[in-house]
């Protein structure tokens, strides 16, 4: 409540000071008269009763001065009085204050930006009901080779888990899938998510409009085809129609009712980031729900209220054994499979994500503090220069403490201007990145990027957190390193400071202070530079690997034929005439198709999976020692489209279709793996995909290509001709004599002729697809290099401005010294020399302080040791060169100084 | 025997009591605690009007402008409830400090 009164009071001041000040001196006045009286009363003459009254108050004025002291209100006057000066000397200085707000705003800026990041990806809570209580369930599969992986839910083993769990209040299944949706307008593939009824209480989301799945709709297979739309599909492809509810749209050529839409803030955790639409598990068959092996389902949970995390894990391992001994492993060796539980939250980012984001935190926090070191540095050498205005503010009576909240209120003042001109900064980093979307764009249109990894990428904003977290920065570096000026300006004595010429005293002690921010910039510097050196090379080494394919003038896009009936012939027909008609658009000089593309990234399975393969002329490997390829369905053009050179036999032909000898090209890795020394061609393989367990021929040998991220070797490959296992989603491949993208409307029109119903999709370039490999190592080259050279500009520019003060300090001495006779090349080589000890100095902790901190970048480099000497020695000769210019220059002004003017200064 | 300033920390005690018993000037406060010590306190009227005003602006005092006795007007302060209750809390503190002291100089 009391502030209650003091903001009252406070208020008084302010509308009402002539009133409030006047009840004060009357109420001093009517003591003094009343005292007077007494003492009146008391035989005292009167005048001298009244003197004496005053006496007794220890003087009117004070007394007030006193009262006032204590009011909040008086206290905003001395601020409004520290705030207009402290305005003036700033305007004064337009160019020492755009120098600080400009350094403020760019180490400001890159820290809130980067900051911004920081939290979306790693800070902030998940956007759901109590997201503290959520876990991630998982299956945990035996591995041939290693530690058990964990692995996603069949229906059977997820019912025997609810079954007989009691440590969860609910839990519900969710899967990420695409799907083609046909009817009204063109066809379009969608990301659909397959949930239990349960998902969207568990997790406390509710439609905007319509509503969520009932239980009875999750509960019979394929009894309930119903969906819930997202905000962004309604939006779009439905004008935001409300009475889109209840209409029916086909889903891979199945009816579904819409039954909800919900609201647009909500992404599916599933994989793939956002989903279009939403359909009930309960939609399958019953055949595909009872299968104990098909594991296609995460699965979440929620914790009851008085369950720790840890008993939740324990009870998960329990469970484990139970749904192991539910559901024996009798098909396979594998034996002693179980589950395991995690806090949802864990699952926030993607580890190789969140490492390059504290790296980038770690280095703008590098830059913000040399911006912090910079800004010191004026300061101290402003404060230095006020030392005579100071002074006579000190001799006119102005407390210390006065002098030193005046200096303080001027360098939060810079810092507040510097910390609102930094959310440009801020603003344009966060716009740039939401369009370049580094961390996303690595990941395709089908990629696994796992769905909260997506959500959290996908709130990266500028919101009031990475306001305030701006603001505490901004007074932090005001306090700070306004502090220290501030404390030094107000310690000097007053009659020193007011004789000339007596600062030269003190230059030696105050050098030693500014010597140490140099160094300590420089040493920043160094690190920065190292990093982003260490990058650069590391992309150069990325950049240059070879692919195994030519990636120019190369269109791609993927067609995904609905799931239904058609026989393998079918199928493998409907793709033969795409890649025929593709292949005889004018412009065109191959066309080909394969089931994944170069570079398809970091998580490969399904399509491009790998596939133990075994030697019929060799004993069987022990269970979990077997060798794997890579598998994939091309055809016979593939090769020649993506410029894949045959080594040895041949390639496919027309003539490996469905019914013919099976037959296997492999690439060079898996002959030299398989086969050392010897001739492949002729050789029985089986490879464990579809019809050539049973064994095919080994006909070909061609060159390797990176299937998986570029920085990772070729693996050993195998290549089955797609008619003799037809899949039902296949890249198709145009290599075209000028520009592929002039390719897109052909291709579409040649495909919507075949089958009006089929979307095709995922148009890219094979360069745009070698470009999205790189981003986020290009990304993160970017922005430490900009990191970087901030950096190293900051640096110069305070070493010069260190320089410059030192220099001006002597110019006396050096006046002195030339009349005496000494050259101006001594005296540039005197004050460079004092420079480049300290420069000398900085380097070498920053040599030390690189050669541990770029350690934590070693998993991020390719090819590149941290420890790199090139780049090393590179850095040593940018820093030091520029350094040295930087404090050449004010050292060739001095060296200029005029001795006859200098010696009359004083 | 010479004045004693009033203790630190104690100005406060003082003014709430003398509040306690009716509404009152700065002049009064300072007789009524010169009269209640026999002249033995001395307060400093340069301190008791900055602690009036810190009192009032905390809501612990509340004032009003009225004549006195001898027809001049004058700003009497009388307690809020807010005063009220910190008084009660005061004398307590007070009370305990008190106690403690004397345990200790009786114990040393």
């Amino acid at each position: 409540m009391i502030i209650f009164h003091r903001l009252k009071s406070l208020a008084r001041w302010v509308f009402r000071r002539g009133e409030v000040e006047r009840q004060l001196h009357d109420e001093l006045e009517s003591f003094i008269e009343l005292t007077a009286k007494d003492k009146i009363r008391d035989g005292v003459a009167p005048d001298e009763a009244r003197r004496l009254a005053r006496l007794e108050l220890r003087g009117v004025d004070q007394t007030k001065e006193r009262v006032r002291w204590y009011r909040w209100g008086a206290q905003l006057d001395v601020l409004l009085q520290d705030l207009r000066y402290g305005w003036r000397s700033l305007t004064n200085q337009s160019g020492f204050t755009a120098i600080i707000v400009v350094t403020l705003a760019v180490g400001i800026g890159a820290n809130t930006a980067v900051y911004s990041v920081v939290d979306a990806t790693l800070l902030r809570p998940l956007p759901f009901r109590d997201p503290d209580r959520l876990m991630a369930v998982f299956l945990m599969e035996p591995s041939f080779t290693g530690s058990p992986s964990r692995i996603a839910w069949s229906y059977p083993k997820y019912e025997t888990f609810r079954n007989n769990q009691q440590v969860f209040e609910d839990s519900a299944l969710y899967r990420t899938d695409l799907i083609n949706l046909t009817g009204d307008g063109e066809p379009e593939r969608l990301r659909m998510e397959e949930v239990s009824a349960g998902y969207f209480p568990l997790l406390g989301v509710e439609a905007q409009l319509g509503r969520t799945f009932l239980p009875a709709e999750d509960a019979i297979p394929e009894q309930s085809f119903v969906t819930i739309l997202s905000d962004r599909l309604w939006r779009r492809r439905f004008g935001a129609d409300p009475s889109v509810i209840g209409r029916t749209i086909d889903l891979d050529l199945k009816p579904y009712t819409v039954v909800g839409i919900l609201p647009a803030g909500f992404q599916a955790l599933g994989q793939g980031g956002p989903a279009d639409l939403w359909v009930p598990v309960h939609r399958l068959d019953s055949e595909t729900l009872g299968q104990p092996w098909q594991h296609n389902w995460s699965l979440v949970a929620r914790i009851k209220p008085d369950v720790r995390v840890e008993q939740a894990q324990s009870a998960t391992t329990v469970l484990g054994r139970v749904i192991d001994q539910a559901h024996p492993d009798s098909a396979n060796v594998r034996t002693s499979w179980g589950a395991t539980a995690e806090p949802l939250e864990e699952f926030r980012i993607d580890p190789a994500i969140r490492k390059s984001v504290l790296v980038l935190f770690g280095a703008v926090s590098f830059v913000l503090l040399i911006s912090c070191v910079n800004v010191a540095n004026l300061l101290l050498a402003r404060g230095n220069s006020r030392k005579r205005e100071i002074a006579i503010r000190c001799a006119i009576g102005a407390g210390r403490i006065r002098v030193i909240r005046q200096l303080l209120t001027e360098s939060l003042m810079l810092a507040i201007l510097g910390g609102a001109a930094s959310l440009a900064i801020a603003y344009a980093s966060i716009y740039v990145l939401s369009v370049v979307n580094p961390f996303g764009a690595a990941f395709t249109f089908d990629r696994r990027l796992p769905g909260l990894t997506s959500l959290t990428l996908n709130s990266i904003r500028l919101d009031s957190r990475a306001l305030l977290f701006t603001l505490a920065i901004a007074i932090a570096t005001g306090v700070v390193f306004g502090l220290a000026p501030a404390l030094q300006a107000a310690r000097g004595n007053v009659t020193d400071s007011l004789k000339r010429g007596s600062d030269q005293i003190r230059t030696r002690h105050f050098m030693a202070g500014k010597g140490i921010l140099v160094v300590v910039e420089i040493a920043l510097a160094f690190v920065l530079l190292a990093g982003a050196g260490l990058m650069i090379k590391s992309l150069d080494k990325l950049l240059s690997t070879r692919i195994g394919i030519d990636p120019n003038n190369v269109l791609s896009a993927r067609l995904t034929l609905a799931a239904g009936p058609g026989s393998p012939q079918a199928v493998a027909g409907f793709f033969d005439e795409v890649e025929r008609r593709v292949a005889s658009q004018p412009g065109v000089i191959s066309a080909g198709l394969s089931s994944c593309h170069a570079l398809e990234g970091r998580a490969l399975d399904g399509r491009c999976g790998e596939n133990i393969i075994r030697f019929p002329d060799r004993p069987k490997a022990p269970a979990g020692t077997e060798p794997t390829v890579g598998t994939l369905q091309v055809s016979p053009d593939y090769f020649k489209t993506m410029k894949i050179p045959l080594l040895r036999g041949r390639l496919f032909s027309s003539a490996d279709r469905w019914g013919a000898p099976l037959v296997v090209i492999v690439n060079e890795t898996a002959a030299r793996r398989f086969w050392p020394g010897e001739d492949p061609i002729g050789k029985r393989v089986s490879v464990w995909f579809a019809a050539f367990t049973r064994g095919a021929e080994v006909v070909g040998v061609v060159g390797d290509v990176r299937y998986g991220p570029m920085d990772r070797p070729p693996r050993p490959d195998a290549y089955l001709p797609y008619k003799q296992a037809p899949p039902r989603t296949m890249i198709l491949f145009g290599r075209t004599a000028g520009d592929p993208v002039s390719l897109v409307e052909a291709v579409r029109l040649q495909v919507s002729t075949l089958d009006h119903g089929l979307p095709i999709y995922d148009f890219k370039t094979m360069r745009q697809r070698v470009n999205d490999a790189t981003v986020r190592v290009r990304f993160n080259v970017i922005l430490l290099t900009a990191f970087a050279v901030i950096a190293i500009v900051l640096a110069a520019v305070g070493i010069y401005g260190v320089m410059s003060f030192a220099v001006r300090q002597r110019t006396n001495e050096i006046g002195i010294r030339m009349a005496l006779g000494a050259r101006s090349e001594d005296i540039v080589r005197q004050v460079v020399r004092q420079a480049s000890r300290l420069i000398l100095i900085g380097t070498a902790i920053g040599l030390a302080g690189a050669l541990v901190a770029t350690r934590v970048l070693s998993s991020a480099l390719y090819e590149v040791d941290p420890r790199d000497p090139q780049t090393y020695v590179a850095i040593v000769m940018i820093l030091v060169a520029a350094a040295l210019l930087a404090s050449y220059l004010p050292a060739r002004r001095a060296s200029r100084v005029d001795p006859s003017i200098t010696l009359r200064m004083d | 025997m010479p004045k004693i300033d009033v203790p630190q920390g104690t100005l406060e005690l003082l003014i709430l009591t003398i509040l306690n018993r009716e509404p009152m000037h700065g002049h009064g406060i300072s007789q009524r605690l010169s009269q209640l010590t026999a002249n033995g306190f001395q307060v400093n009227p340069g301190s008791l009007f900055p602690a009036l005003y810190k009192m009032e602006q905390d809501g612990k005092l509340a004032a009003e402008w009225r004549a006195s006795d001898n027809n001049r007007n004058a700003k009497y302060y009388r307690l809020t409830r807010t005063g009220k209750k910190q008084l009660e809390r005061e004398r307590e503190r007070w009370n305990r400090v008190k106690m403690l002291i004397a345990n200790v100089l009786e114990g040393a």
